[in-house]
């Protein structure tokens, strides 16, 4: 009798092992980025973000309000800094002309006809923002019906976000530079006085809110506020969309190469409207 | 069963609104739907079937509207039912008591999490991350299970909506009630006079 109970002890443990072993299996493939969402998943997710985002316009409203009374106070101080801006924006606005005129010239010249920057943009509203810490996501409302597609790069006016992970009919998943996903890494390039210098964004440090770089040659000499933008090479994101600066440079823990500690231009705790990068790949 | 699903609705709704609101980053990460497993508990009366249920369908939805991940945040919501089951054996139902087990409950939700994306290989190895999640998710939610708490408490007693700790104080009033009838029907039963003589009472 005690045997027969010590057996179905035995049994039982094996069989929840097995249960766990195949629940992880099965999470393993749901929390994976590429996941397609399916019909019912869609339809509760734009109905949720509707609600969402209806019962947020009264708190958006006042939010608006209050940030429009605290931006009127420093009016005066940021007419002057603008000012100062636009002469300089004005003589890039025309180096950017000649650029692209350049450029046009060149692809002909070559018989190219896509390249590594050329793109089209459709702009989104934040609608939802996970906060399960690990994921670091945010929803915006444009989604497949719009022409938004998994994969597609996402900006702000300062610099890049991070990527289109999952789409619905109408909304999207947009995961950002800042998750904790080992998987989140980007092919950059610092721009040196000398030569560009490309590497690897491969994660974000909390405690700093630094983007870290590396995959750097140890003997690269790299100063202190070159900018830092994508270089395209991955396929996914365009190039030249800025990242942040150098901040820091240092060598990892065992002095083979440099790790160089990166600040991003964009503000990630105020996110409000989003620009959907729709990237012509070049090898397409 | 509506003032459940009120509070279910609220707490999803106001957890996507203050994300929004408030920076992350900060001590205000909202985890109100977590947390809205420890409000909704004492409207079940011993119930506890449908309460796993419930939890299950808030997790699924969870999983749905935030996170996108299949089945991830409905099978972590079940284990913090049972856990919030367990918890309400020891702990009786009042405003100090649901603070406490909002701090167990949204604890165990980021240790459960961690430990699953970390097993699916979503995650690397890092401590710190894992106590930062934690330390930021406390202040909000034990601040909104306070409030919500009166809130519901007062109007679960307006509108005499039974709750668990009401079941109790039923419970202990309908023995006392007996009792006092019994001590009446006593005499009776064993067929004692009461004479009064010359004033006083004898039986």
């Amino acid at each position: 009798m005690y045997q027969k109970k010590k057996l179905e002890a035995r049994y039982i443990v094996l069989i929840m092992l097995g249960i766990i072993v195949i629940m992880l299996g099965f999470l393993t493939l749901a929390v994976q980025d590429g996941r397609k969402l399916n019909p019912v998943e869609q339809v509760i997710k734009d109905s949720a973000v509707f609600v969402n985002k209806v019962a947020y316009t009264p708190i958006k409203f006042i939010k608006n309000q209050v940030d429009k009374y605290q931006a009127k106070e420093d009016i005066y101080n940021k007419y002057n800094a603008i000012k100062e801006k636009l002469d300089q924006v004005k003589l890039n606005e025309t180096r950017m002309l000649e650029l692209e005129t350049e450029l046009e010239d060149m692809q002909k010249l070559l018989e190219l006809n896509k390249s590594l920057s050329k793109s089209s943009y459709l702009n989104a509203t934040v609608v939802g923002r996970n906060i399960g810490f690990w994921y670091n996501t945010i929803t915006i409302d444009k989604g497949s019906n719009n022409g938004i597609k998994v994969d597609m790069a996402v900006i702000n006016h300062k610099g890049l976000l991070g990527k289109v992970i999952k789409t619905s009919n109408f909304t999207a998943t947009v995961k950002l530079l800042t998750s904790s996903d080992v998987n989140n890494k980007i092919s950059v390039k610092i721009k040196t006085k000398d030569k560009d210098v490309y590497g690897l964004l491969s994660k974000y440090s909390q405690e700093k809110h630094m983007f870290i770089v590396d995959g750097i040659a140890e003997n690269t000499i790299i100063e202190e506020g070159s900018p830092v933008v994508t270089s395209g090479l991955g396929g996914l994101f365009p190039s030249g969309i800025l990242i942040g600066h150098v901040n820091s440079v240092d060598t990892d823990n065992f002095d083979l190469s440099k790790m160089v500690e990166v600040k991003s231009v964009v503000n990630y705790d105020h996110l409000n409207y989003v620009t959907v990068v729709k990237k012509v790949n070049w090898w397409s | 069963m509506k003032l459940v699903a009120f509070i279910i609705f609220i707490s999803f709704v106001l957890e996507n609104s203050l994300t929004l609101l408030i920076s992350s980053g900060t001590l205000f990460t909202s985890l109100f739907v977590v947390t809205s497993l420890v409000l909704i508990y004492p409207f079940f009366n011993n119930k506890n079937n449908n309460y796993l249920v419930i939890s299950f369908l808030i997790g699924l939805m969870y999983d749905f509207v935030y996170t996108d991940t299949l089945f991830l945040n409905a099978l972590i919501f079940l284990i913090l039912g049972l856990f919030v089951e367990k918890i309400n054996e020891a702990l009786s139902n009042n405003a100090l008591n649901v603070m406490i087990m909002t701090f167990f409950t949204v604890s165990l939700y980021r240790i459960l999490t961690y430990v699953v994306l970390l097993l699916v290989g979503y995650l690397h190895l890092d401590f710190s991350l894992l106590l930062a999640s934690l330390y930021e998710s406390y202040l909000a939610n034990i601040l909104y299970s306070l409030v919500m708490y009166l809130i519901f408490d007062y109007f679960s007693r307006k509108y005499r909506i039974l709750k668990i700790d009401w079941c109790l104080t039923l419970g202990l009033l309908y023995g006392k009630i007996l009792y006092c009838v019994d001590l009446v029907l006593q005499p009776r039963r064993k067929g004692f006079k009461l004479r009064y003589l010359n004033g006083e009472s004898e039986t």
